[in-house]
């Protein structure tokens, strides 16, 4: 569905037709394509001043950043700025290979997203067979809506509510574990946990937000596919095996690639967001993925030149792992039911 | 058997996903809930039993004490500030552009578009974006808040998405009419688009609310920061620090930093609370149209 036709009709518009007619009689050497380019461009003026803003808005905070990179090439001091920092070659590249700390920082990334993937991933999927399966009912909506709603909760807030519930010694799990004659844990304090609970958390978080992609899919498979089978006397385990599964197997594995792809990207199963409200300085060994140590470096060490390089590095491997995993996920939908 | 049991069979499968539907919303309610009541909660008597249900020694005086956190006032307009500035700036900048995108025909139609998706692939990384607000001025300045966050390419592509749905005889009779791109875009298409603007609108107010990095790296004066940055301060500054804050304030029967941190909390969380029925009709629905495409 196209709006192709758009007749100007406002007097300016015809103004410029006039004047752009004008032109052409008087330059007959401007091919007949351009101006008939001219000429549509024209048409769509106003729909171009729509989007000024959004270009500017992506150009400045965007693109510009961009240009920044190049501070990973040099030894950037704020005062001097970019244009006079000195150029070190790929001096902060060789600092981040020998750098023990950014070593931590990928394991963790790689751990944390791929153990999140590993374990919560199917998780979604078989919640969002078995709400499908519900009958429709107050009571279906009502408690899906209550399992959204933590994927709208800032994770500052769910960092806040993990310490108090994990806390030693005022904490409601470790109350009871005195209660029934246990020994405390230190939940938040030993880097062996981080990684478990920060997963069980995500998961608590986006299990049932995560319902909804596979809910469109499923509702989207026609009744008359299980109509048909019911017929044919298919148990419902059946269908489940022949008609659900195949039905919504391209859109599971899209969002495992998508979640793959992101796993060292800005946009990872396990953001920044919560990392940072998680984290404390007893578990940093457990606890501080890239994201993590780029704003640690180049923040609070002002590391700037190191610290960009970092991201410079991350971002092209997530780039790559992202374009790749894109590149499979177009195959699937050529083959898939999309 | 047959029929009857087929019968007794289903209805056991929807007992059983009832049960564990149950199950799983009073494990996603109850923590929010243990912090309720904790917020009403006197730190004496919370120390002294296990609040599970309901609140140890019922009392108000933590409201009463975190409401007279000058902080508190100043962050809680900015957070409401950010929140509905930053909304319909980037709902009108995105949805414009969403608008305009939608003409397939449109000369440099596809360039614009790659140009505007690209940084959803790539970007500059938090250093050169941290040296760039700094070299904006914008340190210190409400404005950071709102100004970078005007596009999103994924709210663009989803309300292009919707906008397709809309038959173009609509806004095409209106331009014979003589009617304005602008006028076709305000009283044709938004008020069509409705659902798609408010599903765009509460993800982005959503996420500004609980924004909190921003406020920590680019405001050094307290006043400038939001409620997520306050209940992050609080939830970190340790029990000296905070006794010494609320001198004065504080009662120390009923008042400990746990209480005080619970109160902050359930002061951050609650406008979310309460915002969300009236917007998750909207959301399924907008999250459905984008999933179908995605």
């Amino acid at each position: 569905m196209t709006r192709n036709s758009l007749p100007i009709s406002n007097a300016l518009g015809k103004r410029w037709l006039r004047s752009a007619q004008k032109d052409s009689a008087s330059f007959p050497g401007i091919s007949a394509t351009r101006q008939m380019l001219r000429k549509r461009i024209l048409r769509y003026r106003t729909l171009y001043l729509f989007l000024v803003p959004a270009i500017i808005v992506v150009l400045v905070f965007s693109y510009v950043p961009m240009i920044g990179l190049i501070m990973a090439f040099q030894e950037y001091d704020i005062v001097n700025g970019m244009f006079r920092s000195p150029f070190v070659g790929l001096a902060n590249f060789r600092a981040l290979l020998r750098d023990s700390g950014f070593y931590r920082a990928l394991r963790n990334t790689l751990a944390i997203n791929g153990l999140y993937i590993l374990i919560g991933f199917t998780l979604p999927v078989a919640l969002a067979i078995l709400i499908f399966g519900m009958r429709d009912s107050v009571f279906k909506r009502v408690t899906q809506t209550i399992t959204y709603l933590p994927h709208f909760v800032s994770w500052v807030a769910i960092a806040g509510i993990v310490y108090k519930l994990l806390d030693q010694h005022t904490g409601l799990v470790n109350v009871v574990l005195k209660a029934i004659g246990q020994q405390t844990v230190p939940f938040m304090r030993k880097p062996d946990y981080f990684w478990w609970i920060t997963i069980i958390v995500a998961i608590w978080k986006e299990l049932g937000w995560d319902t909804i992609i596979y809910l469109a899919a499923l509702s989207g498979i026609p009744p008359e596919q299980y109509e048909a089978a019911i017929v044919d006397g298919a148990s419902s385990f059946q269908q489940l095996i022949y008609i659900t599964l195949p039905s919504i197997a391209p859109t599971v594995a899209l969002m495992l690639i998508f979640a793959v792809g992101n796993m060292v990207s800005t946009n990872s199963p396990i953001s920044f967001d919560a990392i940072y409200n998680l984290r404390n300085a007893m578990v940093s060994t457990k606890s501080d993925t890239l994201d993590y140590y780029i704003y640690q470096q180049g923040i609070m060490k002002v590391r700037y030149g190191f610290a960009t390089a970092m991201g410079l590095f991350r971002g092209l491997v997530a780039l790559l792992l992202v374009m790749g995993t894109n590149a499979l996920s177009r195959r699937i939908r050529k083959f898939g039911a999309f | 058997m047959g029929r009857l049991g087929l019968r007794k069979k289903a209805l056991v499968s929807q007992v059983v996903s009832g049960f564990i539907m149950l199950l799983l919303s009073i494990a996603t309610i109850y923590p929010f809930w243990y912090c309720l009541v904790y917020s009403f909660s006197s730190a004496s008597e919370a120390a002294k039993t296990i609040v599970v249900l309901w609140p140890a020694g019922f009392t108000l005086d933590n409201y009463l004490t975190v409401f007279r956190i000058p902080e508190i006032y100043t962050s809680v307009l900015v957070s409401i500030y950010r929140t509905l500035g930053g909304m319909v700036y980037s709902v009108l900048i995105t949805g414009l552009a969403a608008y305009a995108l939608s003409h397939y025909e449109m000369p440099g139609n596809r360039a614009i578009s790659l140009f505007l998706i690209i940084p959803m692939y790539i970007s500059g990384g938090l250093l050169p974006y941290y040296v760039l607000i700094n070299k904006l001025g914008l340190f210190n300045n409400l404005l950071v808040y709102i100004l970078p966050h005007g596009f999103w390419a994924f709210n663009m592509l989803l309300m292009r998405t919707y906008f397709d749905t809309i038959p173009a005889a609509l806004p095409e009779s209106a331009r014979l009419d003589g009617a304005s791109e602008l006028t076709i875009f305000f009283k044709i298409i938004f008020p069509l688009a409705i659902p798609s603007f408010a599903v765009i609108a509460m993800f982005n107010g959503v996420w500004q609310w609980n924004s909190w990095f921003d406020g920590l790296l680019f405001m050094t004066k307290p006043s400038l920061r939001t409620l997520q940055n306050v209940l992050q301060a609080f939830l970190t500054r340790n029990e000296a620090d905070m006794v010494s804050l609320m001198q004065g304030r504080i009662k120390p029967v009923t008042i400990s930093a746990e209480t005080i941190r619970m109160t902050i909390l359930i002061v951050t969380v609650m406008p979310i609370i309460f915002i969300y029925p009236f917007f998750q009709k909207y959301f399924i629905r907008g999250v459905m149209i984008g999933a179908v495409k995605a």
